[in-house]
């Protein structure tokens, strides 16, 4: 059970959380009586063992999570999401370790879909991805502080990342579901209508897709399609999962043309793909990996073979994010070796 | 007034694994190389397998599925008799 440390008063005790446990930002006291109020918002046990953190490998409980989640300003209502997530990052499917430990700038995305979202007064409207929002700054920051103070992912010490990302506070937002034509991404992850999910992918910093001009669904992914192909990503020479965050006014002029999330799936798998020609020229161009991957595409020795940036279709996670004032949606590229995980709340 | 808060480090914490101690020579020992799978770590290890040559030591190779995942276990069972691994991180 986790240990109750005492101080001498609030402030020591402020001042020795915000500079040992927390992400840079100030953190709220884990207060019994604070704790013992998001445990009363889920029904699970206070030491069910969830399971060891990578990389440092301590044990987990809800209890601990809930201790992390109040650090983090989890309001009670969002515990259950919170604790959701973060049982979704220790499936092994996901590889936490590498994450944690990777060069690179991933990080989870958490996109919360159901209406337990609106309950739990997450926003999926304007600035959804951004800040001012209590409990999607806490979902993801809950995660991040699960991930630091139990599994022990410090810049420089297990956290080798080369820049890092500003992603990494938090990468949280819920689906819109009032502005989406499409069925809930919950509802296409196969849960029945009702159910909230929470779904994660190793992710890199969204890149925002604008447009205002395209009026029909094949322009419009067009666009699309270019930004997703850039090679500097992994996904450009080892396809992967990504993520499209198409902004309702995006969604609605491809939803209106009679196109379903299947049928953006397909396009942007055929068109966001790159070149043998182009992929050889530049980026993480690997002879025996890329070659490799390729084959299973076209032949490796033709440098017109196209190969895709997304690994089949269906790879592309699709939701609907924002509000209904403006073009811009966000397409988020992935980390190599974590396959994206979802969990009902 | 004292103030309780709650440790937020996890349940459990394992015991900190201690480096195994230097082996005192090389000679008869048996050195494992782990190459991580990324790129250039296996010119690094030969690099390092040219330097023990005639040291007397044995070499033991192995090399990582991903180097984005754990080294899977019949990796590790490789290298079980060794005295010292070198790895190598390419990148």
């Amino acid at each position: 059970m986790a240990e109750l440390l005492e101080f001498s008063d609030a402030d020591a005790a402020l001042d020795h959380y915000i500079e040992h446990f927390s992400d840079g930002l100030p953190v709220v006291l884990p207060t019994e009586r604070r704790v013992a109020q998001l445990l009363a918002a889920t029904t699970r046990e206070p030491d069910f063992d969830l399971g060891a953190v990578p990389p440092g490998g301590a044990r987990l409980t809800v209890r601990d999570v809930a201790v992390n989640a109040v650090l983090a300003g989890c309001p009670a209502p969002a515990f259950p999401i919170a604790l959701t997530a973060v049982e979704a990052a220790l499936e092994p499917a996901f590889n936490l370790n590498g994450i944690q430990s990777t060069t690179h700038s991933a990080t989870p995305l958490i996109v919360v879909s159901g209406p337990a979202a609106a309950r739990a007064g997450m926003n999926a409207s304007f600035n959804a991805f951004g800040p001012h929002n209590r409990a999607n700054a806490a979902v993801g920051r809950t995660l991040r502080l699960v991930m630091a103070n139990v599994g022990g992912g410090l810049p420089g010490k297990t956290d080798m990342s080369v820049q890092g990302s500003p992603a990494k506070y938090t990468f949280c937002a819920a689906e819109n579901l009032e502005q989406s034509p499409w069925p809930s991404l919950a509802e296409r992850e196969g849960y029945a209508p009702g159910t909230t999910s929470v779904t994660l992918m190793a992710a890199e910093d969204g890149h925002v897709v604008a447009d205002h001009r395209s009026a029909d669904p094949e322009r419009l992914l067009e666009n699309v399609a270019d930004v997703m192909r850039a090679l500097g990503t992994l996904n450009a020479c080892l396809p992967g999962p990504m993520t499209l965050a198409l902004c309702p006014q995006h969604a609605r002029i491809v939803a209106n043309a009679g196109w379903s999330v299947a049928d953006v799936q397909r396009f942007l798998y055929e068109r966001a793909a790159n070149s043998l020609e182009r992929l050889t020229a530049s980026g993480e161009f690997d002879r025996a990996r890329t070659l490799g991957v390729a084959a299973r595409y076209g032949d490796p020795g033709d440098p017109r073979t196209r190969v895709p940036v997304i690994d089949a279709p269906e790879s592309l996670i699709v939701c609907v994010v924002g509000a209904p004032t403006g073009g811009f949606s966000t397409v988020v590229p992935s980390w190599l070796a974590s396959r994206p995980v979802h969990r009902p709340v | 007034m004292t103030v309780r808060v709650y440790d937020p480090r996890g349940s459990r914490r394992p015991a900190k694994a201690e480096t195994a101690p230097r082996p005192a020579a090389l000679s008869g020992a048996t050195v494992g190389l782990l190459d991580n799978s990324k790129e250039q770590a296996d010119v690094m290890l030969e690099r390092i397998a040219s330097k023990l040559d005639g040291q007397g030591a044995r070499i033991a190779r192995a090399r990582k599925g991903s180097f984005s995942r754990v080294a899977e276990p019949d990796v590790l069972d490789q290298l079980r008799e060794c005295g010292a691994v070198v790895t190598a991180l390419g990148g």
